[in-house]
């Protein structure tokens, strides 16, 4: 797809990309205007990009890199103003059964790195590629893999320690 | 296969990186190897709990909090080492106090010799026949360098 600035494609890949922007904002700031205002920056951002010649490898990936950096700014900014609480969207999905093998999971992964827990976020959330994952972090594909794997290895050690499934020897 | 190659081609096809052909032997592979399969499942079931626990906590990519962790790790690795902080503290305190009872031990004699450098010259060897001090008087000492005081007979200095 050639993306160039005020093209048909361009639009389409806005129009398609709106709703992996909010729900990937939402999860981060909470529904509402703030996520609504950070979904059109980011596109604000690409448009201004593609317009100065910018060039990327995929435009997804390059798309969710702007948003990150817009996401961190405004939490550095909310950390400033100390005021808007935290609720963020859990998406859509269905009240949580209580599972303890999500909860040991879910314990695993917050020891994990934030790059890591980014990762983690960008494919199982919004389904990126390790391609478009090494864009949006700016690192390469083979440290994406890696991190991705070694994520999974922990959560499957912390797993098998608590017997939520026997480890290969001793079966 | 070893146990390694088996995990990363199994979560890389479950993320949808193998190409077509890889997919197809690994495939092949894990329906010849009974373990192989069954380890198959167990990463399977890891990457889809994996999956859960990220779709249901948020708060685990909030990227202020990971800014906070951040920013507490860089403030925590300095003192990781507590006994390393103390014994730097220690030896502070003791190159100050050192310093400081080098340099109020060397005042004294800082006073000595100014005292010895100038006053010799001008001390006063006969002093006032009135004075409780007119029996004595103080002298410079040459070979010591310091002061001395002696008594003065008086019946022989017919000069006072």
């Amino acid at each position: 797809m050639e993306l160039t600035n005020h093209s048909p494609a361009l639009e389409r890949f806005f129009t398609e990309s709106s709703g992996d922007l909010a729900r990937y904002f939402s999860r981060r700031h909470g529904v509402g205007e703030l996520a609504q205002d950070l979904v059109q920056e980011t596109f604000l951002q690409m448009a201004r990009g593609l317009r100065d010649g910018r060039q990327f490898k995929c435009a997804r990936g390059y798309l969710f890199g702007i948003a990150r950096h817009l996401s961190q700014a405004a939490w550095t900014q909310r950390s400033r103003e100390a005021v808007i609480p935290f609720e963020p969207a859990t998406g859509d999905m269905a009240a949580p059964i209580p599972d303890e093998r999500v909860a040991a999971a879910r314990e695993t992964i917050a020891a994990l790195s934030s790059v890591q827990r980014e990762i983690l976020d960008l494919r199982f959330s919004q389904g990126l590629s390790y391609a478009e994952i090494a864009e949006a972090l700016g690192i390469p594909i083979g440290t994406v893999r890696s991190r991705l794997h070694h994520a999974v290895a922990e959560v499957r050690s912390r797993l098998e320690s608590e017997g939520h499934f026997p480890s290969p020897q001793n079966l | 296969m070893n146990t390694s190659s088996l995990h990363a081609l199994i979560i890389d096809q479950h993320m949808g990186e193998l190409s077509p052909e890889v997919a197809e032997l690994l495939e092949a592979h894990l329906a010849q190897d009974a373990a192989a399969h069954a380890e198959a499942e167990r990463i399977r079931q890891t990457l889809a709990v994996t999956q859960q626990a990220m779709l249901l906590h948020p708060e685990l990519v909030r990227v202020g909090a990971n800014d906070d962790m951040t920013a507490q790790r860089s403030v925590t690795r300095g003192l990781r080492a507590p006994w390393l902080a103390k014994a730097a503290a220690i030896t502070l305190l003791a190159g100050l106090a050192g310093a400081g009872g080098f340099f109020v031990g060397r005042k004294p004699a800082t006073v000595s010799v100014t005292a010895i450098t100038t006053a010799p010259p001008a001390l006063p060897l006969a002093p006032r026949k009135d004075s409780p001090w007119a029996r004595y008087r103080i002298a410079h000492e040459s070979s010591g360098g310091g002061l001395r005081v002696e008594r003065v007979d008086l019946s022989t200095s017919s000069d006072r």
